[in-house]
């Protein structure tokens, strides 16, 4: 039998990213047509597919004054929006523009417009994601200080103004974060995970009361949004976590009754989270 | 994810045998000094980036930056597999068709004739592979035809046992026949040769250098006619010894279930007739003729004979329907492990290829071996998808996970949740892979609904497309969402006309008041509106949002003015300035749309539509500067002036009516 075994089956091409130090995100838009990359040199590139496995620099601009760390982009019900966040203490929002006539313009660069500019935190933004469509155009954001905010645009048709809508101190910093892309119809409420990358020191141990009153020294942290108190609270730490976390993400939910959480650590962990009946 | 190991590990299947399973890439290791990131774009694809997350303090001049873009390579994508994926589809969808009706009555036929379908699809496709070779040069596309061949022909032989084991109805479930008639049709070596022989006719075909391997091909085969014919052309056909021989095989009882005996009686005459050729055998009469002798011992089920003869083989199983021939030729279905054993062990030459192993665990009765093993091959599924698929139905398969829970629909379901998820990544295979995955409600069709909402929207066709799939499956949310992207992606490059009509086609409140916005608020600077024709024919779609409303109401008032109606148009200006939905940025362009109308030669404002503008006028001071605003005024003014006379009297006692 011909032993072309699954395994020989995986291909890889390689993108000279011409960033000019190290790269800190890749993001793809939610067709996985377009690829946004970010880097400590303060830029933020786009790159578009070729269709033909190929990815062709469609923008290219400086972002920030300090090390962008991640980029993310909206849901294309809104438009071709992506959001940053950096070093420099603020994330900010930016809309692609042009018309299909400029598109076939030397060089064939996009122009992307900086739309909003969120400034509310005193250290660095870690972290910067769009809410689930189904919220609204919602974003979240995480500093190295511990404070979640979370903003919304009341009118998506108007990227410039954004309404800090919570903010919710965690007391530890906060490294990443994902939300739980779950449609809230089904019965979940609105959800946030956030890992923290506190190291490990004997006396800085992330030692937090969680609302229920019990310390927990996890470094993963659930955080959901109650509609009749009009609060996100902390409902879970995952105690299980124990190191610093470098990244962490939901799976899409197939119509499950639990929720999937991968958390990168110093490896990767698949975390099960069973809502209670 | 900070991943210190510079070799990236993907791991696939169950880890039975990771070290086949994995895939390993060597990255270019200064780049990723500092550790791994990782983004999934869709199905299976995703980036590997150096990432780091503490910044550097000192920029380095030296980062070589580079992004690895990996994707599985996918068989079933090559041009001259594609007609085996769609035409599988259609006979899959058959079979769930059938397998409904199969509730209620008995439908093994429906299955069985299912099962050839499949089979012959995978023969022409074949053919198609055979013919696609004898035309390529190149050597690189010419091994990769080979080994799709070798792939499909490993899969067409264990589909075909598998129906024999599994889905066929056999009268008593006798299997020698079909079991010889499957290994004639796999492995038909020597019958070439054996026609030649007979054609010829010669006597001394022993001179033929494949002469006795022949002969003995065909005793192994089952095919004793064919032997003792060919025995015939022997030169010596006239001897004792070759008449003893041909006597021997003559007087074999063969089994029918038809036959009118039972089996119990059958084994009787047929140990009879062994021990008969044992005893002749022994006699030693065949000492001179060791090719006789070995026919002897091979039909008396001589394990040494049928090992001595197995190098001439490729493989245990081409004798595998000899042995049973000769030494269970009443074994039923299940009671096969053991012939298998026994050839799996002939001679020294151990094969445990995947088609080995695969055959085994089929002999042996274990489908959850078998799923693993094909599970394995590299059709990216097609097979055991679609095996187990019939098994399921069938209801021969039932699948226990370590604490002895039926798994078996569960197994059934990943499979075609995946094979159907892996579909749906191709161009235009995608709407294949949907009715794989709708066929598995409830997940199957939350998995299409997250992959048909992310099938990137390159042209109007490919929307209404995607549309049309997505209301035949009922997935209401994916087809409004794709127009609302939709309506966003044009909106972006200024057709708003466009933008307004994917909205409404949408029936989005929240985007035609999007689209319309940014309709009016073009007109606001460019006086250009879009896509008038279809607003004005857009009827009730209009009430889905209030400034969609006012826009196609406002194009009507263009319409009319245009049409030099301006009575008209002057009583749909003033109910839209009174109804006060018009968006504030809108005001001032309402306001001064009344001039031109003001200053007509006929007045077609009424007197109290005058005062009405004047109200509005008035509050809403932000809307318009104050030049522009007195010039109004004057032109209102104006106007009532002569309306208030040429009204006269009955406006008047009306006036008096309510001073009184």
């Amino acid at each position: 039998m011909g032993e072309l075994t699954a395994s020989n089956m995986f291909e890889s091409e390689t993108i000279c990213a011409d960033h000019k130090d190290l790269i800190h995100d890749v993001a793809y838009d939610f067709y996985g047509e377009r690829m946004a990359t970010c880097s400590s040199d303060q830029y933020v590139k786009v790159w578009d597919s070729d269709g033909r496995g190929g990815w062709r620099l469609s923008a290219s601009w400086k972002a920030h004054h300090g090390s962008v760390w991640k980029v993310t982009w909206a849901h294309p019900e809104f438009g071709q929006v992506i959001a940053t966040c950096s070093f420099d203490r603020t994330a900010a929002i930016w809309e692609e523009v042009g018309d299909a006539a400029s598109s076939g313009s030397e060089k064939g660069l996009h122009t992307w417009l900086k739309r909003s500019n969120l400034v509310d935190s005193r250290t660095s933004v870690t972290d910067v994601k769009f809410g689930p469509k189904h919220l609204g155009l919602l974003l979240v954001t995480c500093s190295a200080d511990g404070i979640i905010r979370i903003y919304e645009a009341p009118d998506v048709m108007n990227l410039a103004q954004w309404t800090l809508q919570h903010e919710i101190p965690t007391k530890v910093s906060i490294s990443c974060l994902s939300w739980n892309p779950s449609l809230s119809r089904v019965g979940n409420p609105p959800m946030l995970a956030v890992g923290s990358d506190e190291p490990n020191t004997s006396n800085a141990v992330a030692n937090v009361p969680s609302d229920k009153g019990t310390a927990c020294n996890g470094k993963v942290f659930i955080y959901e949004y109650s509609e009749t108190s009009r609060r996100w609270t902390r409902t879970e730490c995952l105690s299980s976590v124990q190191e610093p976390v470098n990244d962490i993400a939901f799976a899409p939910n197939l119509g499950r009754s639990f929720h999937l959480l991968a958390v990168a650590t110093k490896d990767v962990r698949i975390i099960k989270l069973e809502p209670l009946a | 994810m900070n991943n210190l190991n510079m070799d990236l590990v993907l791991f696939r299947g169950n880890g039975r045998e990771p070290a086949s399973n994995v895939k390993t890439f060597i990255l270019p290791d200064k780049c990723f000094e500092k550790g791994v990131g990782c983004a999934w774009r869709n199905g299976n694809k995703f980036a590997i980036y150096p990432r780091s997350q503490t910044p550097s303090k000192t920029a380095s001049t030296d980062v070589d930056n580079k992004i690895l873009n990996i994707r599985q390579d996918v068989l079933l994508f090559t041009s001259i597999l594609r007609k085996l994926v769609n035409e599988s589809n259609g006979t899959y969808l058959l079979l769930q068709k059938a397998a409904e009706t199969a509730k209620t009555t008995d439908n093994q036929v429906e299955f069985l004739k299912l099962s050839r379908q499949y089979r012959s699809i995978i023969r022409v496709c074949i053919e198609n592979l055979q013919e696609a070779l004898s035309r390529v040069q190149d050597g690189v596309e010419k091994n990769n035809l080979l080994s799709y061949i070798t792939i499909l022909y490993s899969i067409e032989c264990i589909w075909h046992l598998c129906e024999i084991l599994y889905i066929d109805n056999i009268p008593g479930d006798i299997v020698l026949p079909y079991l010889l008639e499957w290994v004639r049709f796999h492995f038909p070596c020597h019958e070439q040769t054996a026609s030649h022989l007979l054609e010829a006719c010669e006597r001394g075909s022993e001179d033929h250098q494949d002469y006795w391997i022949t002969v003995i091909g065909m005793v192994v085969q089952g095919r004793v006619d064919v032997a003792r014919a060919l025995m015939k052309l022997h030169s010596a056909a006239e001897t004792n010894e070759f008449k003893l021989v041909d006597n021997s095989l003559r007087s074999m009882p063969v089994y029918s279930v038809y036959g009118g005996i039972s089996t119990g009686e059958f084994t009787i005459t047929w140990k009879h007739w062994q021990a008969e050729c044992r005893s002749k055998l022994s006699s030693g009469v065949l000492s001179n003729e060791p090719k006789l002798e070995l026919i002897m011992r091979l039909i008396t089920g001589d394990f040494g004979a049928f090992s001595s003869i197995r190098g001439d083989y490729t493989s245990w199983y081409d004798l595998l329907g000899g042995w049973v021939m000769y030494t269970a030729p009443w074994a039923r279905r299940h009671e096969l492990a053991s012939a298998s054993a026994a050839c799996a062990e002939l001679g020294d030459a151990l094969s445990n290829s995947r088609l080995d192993r695969a055959i085994r665990a089929l002999l042996d009765g274990d489908l959850y071996q078998v799923i693993h093993e094909i599970q394995q091959m590299s059709d990216n599924g097609w097979f055991v998808t679609h095996l187990t698929d019939i098994l399921y139905h069938c209801g021969k398969l039932r699948i226990l996970d370590k604490h002895q829970t039926d798994v078996t629909n569960r197994l059934r379901d990943s499979l075609i949740l995946d094979y159907g998820s892996l579909l749906m990544e191709h161009k235009s295979l995608w709407t294949v892979g949907l009715s794989y995955l709708a066929s598995c409600p409830p997940e199957g069709l939350r998995r299409a609904e997250l992959i048909l909402e992310r099938m990137p929207l390159k042209t109007e066709a490919k929307v209404m497309r995607v549309m049309a799939e997505a209301k035949k499956y009922g997935l209401v949310d994916v087809g409004v969402s794709a127009c609302v992207c939709q309506c966003a992606v044009q909106g972006g490059v200024g057709r708003l006309g466009a933008g307004v009509a994917w909205a409404v086609r949408a029936r989005s409140g929240a985007a035609a008041g999007r689209a319309a916005h940014a309709a009016l608020r073009r007109y606001v600077r460019a006086r250009r509106l879009p896509a008038e024709d279809l607003l004005l024919a857009a009827g009730p779609a209009l009430l889905l949002h209030d400034t969609l409303l006012f826009l196609g109401k406002y194009c009507d008032f263009h319409r009319l003015y245009k049409d030099r109606e301006f009575k008209k148009a002057a009583q749909l200006l003033v109910s839209l300035i009174t109804s006060k939905i018009a968006p504030d940025y809108f005001w001032e362009t309402l306001l001064l749309d009344t001039l031109p109308l003001l200053e007509s030669d006929e007045p077609v404002f009424s007197s109290s539509d005058t005062y009405e503008i004047m109200l509005c006028l008035e509050l809403k001071p932000a809307g318009l500067d104050s030049e522009k605003a007195d010039l109004l005024r004057l032109a209102l003014a104006r106007n009532l002036a002569r309306t208030v006379l040429s009204e006269g009297g009955e406006n008047k006692q009306t006036e008096d009516g309510k001073t009184t």
